[in-house]
This record gives C-alpha cells, structure tokens and sequence, in this order.
C-alpha cells in the first residue's frame, strides 16, 4: 500500500481499538506437565519458560530458595560453570534464571534452529546439577560483598523494610537477605531443596515463538521423560504479619542528601473486583509520567527527579506502594503533599479530559506491550499462575473503558486513607 | 564512505606503568593480526551476532528503528543483508582486516594520569 505522505496519518484514540489477547495452545506431557504455548512472530526465535513450584514460600531456610535457583547454572556432574556458559553462548542462546516468592524459573531465548541442540542442556540443569562447594563459595562471597555495598543505600534499605511492615518478617514478600542467611547456607541444604522442587518438583511449561517442526516430541523426550509432577507440593501456611506501627524514620547514613519514602498499604490480589478499577485510580494518582504527583511533587515543587505509586503484583496478596527518593529537608513536605493528593482524590471528582489522558495511556501500554509472540504468552503466564483467564484481561479493559469520576471517587475513599498507610523514610 | 573508530581503553591497577600496559596491549593486537582464530570462536560471534538482530526485529519499534538506520545509510534494503555480511565472515578475512587496520601509523595513544 502506498502511503500518501502529503496526508497525515489518522490519530485513532487508543480506547476506539478493539484490543484482544490471542489465546494460547495447550498438551501435556507424558509426565503430566503441562506446556502452554505461543506460536507465532516474523523471526525464527523462540523462547521457553520452565516454571517450578521453587519459590522462597518452599524453603525452611532463609535464602535457600534463591540460591538454589541461582547456582542451578553453575555446573551439572558433567559440565563446570563455565562449559555450560559457553555451550549456550555459543549458540547464541540467553538461559536465565529467577526466583520469586511462589515460583522459581529457568528461561531460554534461542533461535529455532538451536533449539534442538540446547533442550538437552537445558534438561541437564535440572536433574544432574551439582552445587559444589567452590561455586557455593564464591557465591555467598559475591552475595555478602554485594550486600554490604547496597546497605549503604537508602533505596535498598527502604525497599526492604515497607516490605517487612506490610507482611512480616516471616513471611515469603516480607523476608530478606541478611549476612547470617548467605553464611549459613550449606551445600546439603541447596542439594535437599532442589532434589525436592526441582529434580522431583512440580512445574509448568511458557513457549513462544517459531517452533520447530518436532518440538512436541523433543519436549517429550527431555523434559516430559523426568520425575516431574509425580509428588503433591508440601502444604504452607505464610500468615500475613502487619506491623503495628505506621510511621517509620531511619538514619541509615548521617551524611546523606537524600531520603528514601515509601508509602503502602495492604491491597487486595488481582481477583477482588476492585483491582482493575483501582489500577485506573493509581495511574491518575501516581502511575505514569502525567500523573497528579509526578506534576505535584516533581513538577511544581521540584522535591525529587520521580514519584511512582504502583500495586504490586504478588498472588496470595498486594499492597498499594508510593515510592520515591527525594532531598532530606523535603522528605516531610513530601509525605504532605501526596496525603494532599490523596485527599484531592477522596473528595473531588477527576475531570474528563484527565480521565480520558489516562484510559487512553493505560489502553495505549498495554497495546505496546502485546507486542509479539513473547509479551503475549507473558500476559497468558502471569494469568495462568495466578488462576486467571480470558475474562479478567477482557474485564479489565472493559473497566478502563467505563469507568466513571464517581467510580474512581468512591475507590479513593476506600482505599486512600491516609491512616491505612504504613510511612518510611530511610536516610 | 562511513567511518569508524576502533578503541581499546584501561584504567590501570597504581603501579602499573603505562608503558607496560601499552606493550600488553599490542602484544594482543599482534597475535590477532599474525595467527588465525579458530573457526569455534569466528562461529561463536556469528551465531551470537544472528542471534541478536533477530531477537532485536521481533519488536515493530525495532524494526522500524532498523528500516530508518539503513536508509540513513542510503538504502532500507540493506537491513535484509546484514546477516549474511556477518555470515560470510571467516577467520582468513578477520586477519586480512587486522593486518590492513591495525598498522602503527593509524594509530593514536592517550595517556591519562590522576593527579598524583
């Protein structure tokens, strides 16, 4: 098609699209894991997402989780750290790996054609790893070095503390590393947990991309041949611990120019009805460049470079978090202008054309970030492990689409109470 | 005719004297210009370079941002034979280059000390 370049191109709204999430391919298998996948794109690269029920909630140990998940690269009984690393590299292959609170992944980006060559691999991290003691060694070396650095920052310090008050210290969101956790973990203690979540564990399998033409019975043949999915996960019980007191100032660095705030309460998980509608309310509050403290705080006042609130994204429960850093004289005039601005939200309506700003940025990301094969089986894991389906993401955009001022009123006297918030600031 | 420059830089560890680092350095650049790299390592950059234009045009920005870079250049087309440029490359070629570019007159040496 010729374009006519005298004409500008048509400015269509990004709430006049009609946005839909192409559903997703499903088999088993023969161990009984399932695999959820993604065909399609342009380009011949694929990539595949092996989900285990490995997270932190599993471990009876501090920090075991993640390390275990870490170190899952670093050497099988037939490859040092470093052949593996090569082998991938010189496919040009990315193998990651992460750990979250319920789950724990190992993540493989490949062009198609490699992927033939790396599957087997990728099957050997998880069942002849071997988590020597040389490459624990160095691994509580670099986490305690890289530990001692970042507590010298407030941001960090921050970070963890919100999380210690929202959830308590025992509990998977609220637990962090300490220099005793990295110490004390012991070879045996990383061998147990991933005989137990990985070698033995349960999991479940994101693909995207172009596949090769075999890909169902590769799968078959290094990954659904493994013990996997044979044993029910052990049972837990993480009760959610709020800290009693609210309002938190710590000195972590006398010297420092600059404090770190953050702000939270406790929020809902994604199945309570009022999370879509709350998402619209915290990108007016605080969840995009354009918003009202972002133009408050930065903007007017100039007390720091960025303000952001956002609903974190955990399973079990969330919390609704404001955070930013700002000038150590400024720190309490912050914290009263965003209780202001939550104060303007509770008792006046949002305008029209601010609202119609924000549906059509929120419609608009979403758009660029279904962009490809990769993004889309994102959206459908992120949905999946938290037991939802086709019908949030439609009631989600259904909500952005409809939601009216006095809706979002009514959330942000729910919701955005001033006494509900935990308030920290670390400098 | 575009133009590029190559760079080699280092901060030394105190003690190091410059002219030692320097030598290190040259001693380097001679073995890349008088032996032949193994094949391995050539296919290891080629595939690693495969890799990563094609994961870059899985994004329609991307692509986008590809399409404008080479007509720049003077010709969109060009962005669909970059993979083979890089696929025709072989150990032989790489020293032929080395030998043609990496010549005592082309290049320029910056020492930049502290204060103490």
């Amino acid at each position: 098609m010729a374009l006519d370049r005298i004409k500008a191109p048509l400015i269509k709204d990004a709430v006049d699209f009609d946005i839909q999430l192409k559903p997703y391919q499903h088999f088993t298998l023969d161990n009984g894991v399932e695999v959820y996948s993604y065909e399609g794109g342009a380009e011949e690269v694929m990539m595949m997402d092996l989900v285990f029920f490995a997270g932190n909630c599993y471990e009876e140990k501090n920090w075991v989780a993640a390390a275990t998940n870490f170190l899952l690269k670093n050497g099988t009984h037939q490859k040092t750290a470093f052949e593996l690393n090569d082998y991938f590299e010189f496919y040009g292959a990315y193998v990651n790996r992460t750990c979250y609170n319920e789950t724990a992944t190992i993540n493989l980006h490949t062009l198609s054609k490699h992927f033939e060559a790396l599957l087997p691999v990728v099957s050997e991290l998880i069942t002849e790893s071997n988590f020597s003691e040389e490459e624990l060694k160095i691994y509580q070396q670099n986490q305690l070095q890289r530990l001692t650095l970042n507590l010298k920052k407030s941001d960090f310090i921050a970070n963890r503390l919100i999380d210690e008050y929202l959830f308590g210290i025992a509990h998977p969101y609220g637990t962090y590393s300490t220099e005793a956790a990295f110490k004390n973990l012991t070879r045996e203690d990383l061998v147990q947990f991933y005989d137990r979540f990985y070698k033995h564990g349960k999991a479940v399998i994101f693909m995207a991309g172009k596949f090769p033409k075999n890909m169902q019975s590769l799968m078959n043949k290094y990954i659904g041949a493994l013990p996997l999915n044979q044993k029910a996960l052990p049972t837990y019980d993480h009760p959610i611990i709020s800290a009693a007191t609210k309002k938190y100032s710590i000195v972590n660095d006398a010297s420092s120019v600059q404090g770190s705030i953050r702000m939270a309460r406790r929020f809902p998980n994604r199945h309570h009805p009022d999370f879509p509608g709350t998402q619209v309310l915290n990108n007016v509050l605080g969840g995009f460049f354009g918003s009202r403290l972002m133009r408050n705080i930065r903007e007017d006042k100039g007390y720091t470079y960025g303000i952001h609130s956002y609903l974190q994204n955990h399973v079990q429960e969330c919390a609704w978090m404001i955070s930013t850093d700002a000038g150590k004289d400024v720190c309490g005039a912050t914290i009263e202008e965003v209780y202001k601005e939550m104060a303007i939200l509770r008792n006046e309506k949002i305008d029209e054309a601010e609202l119609k700003l924000v549906k059509n940025y929120m419609l608009g990301a979403l758009l660029g970030d279904l962009d490809g094969p990769f993004q889309i089986m994102n959206r459908w894991k992120t949905y999946l492990l938290n037991d939802l389906d086709i019908a949030y993401f439609n009631k989600t955009i259904e909500t952005v689409r409809a939601i009216q001022p006095a809706d979002l009123q009514a959330l942000a006297n729910q919701y955005l109470q001033a006494e509900d918030f935990y308030e920290l600031v670390v400098y | 005719m575009s133009c590029q420059i190559g760079l080699t830089e280092g901060k030394l560890v105190k003690g190091v004297s410059m002219s030692v680092a320097e030598q290190a350095i040259l001693e380097e650049v001679e073995k890349i210009k008088n032996e032949l790299l193994p094949q391995k390592e050539v296919q290891k950059v080629i595939n690693k370079t495969e890799s990563i234009i094609c994961f870059e045009d899985m994004s329609i920005m991307n692509r986008a941002h590809s399409l404008a870079f080479y007509e720049l250049l003077g010709d969109a087309e060009m962005m669909n034979q970059e993979l083979e440029k890089y696929q025709a490359v072989t150990p032989e070629r790489i020293q032929a280059t080395a030998n043609a570019i990496f010549q005592d007159q082309n290049r320029n040496t910056l020492y930049y000390y502290s204060k103490n």
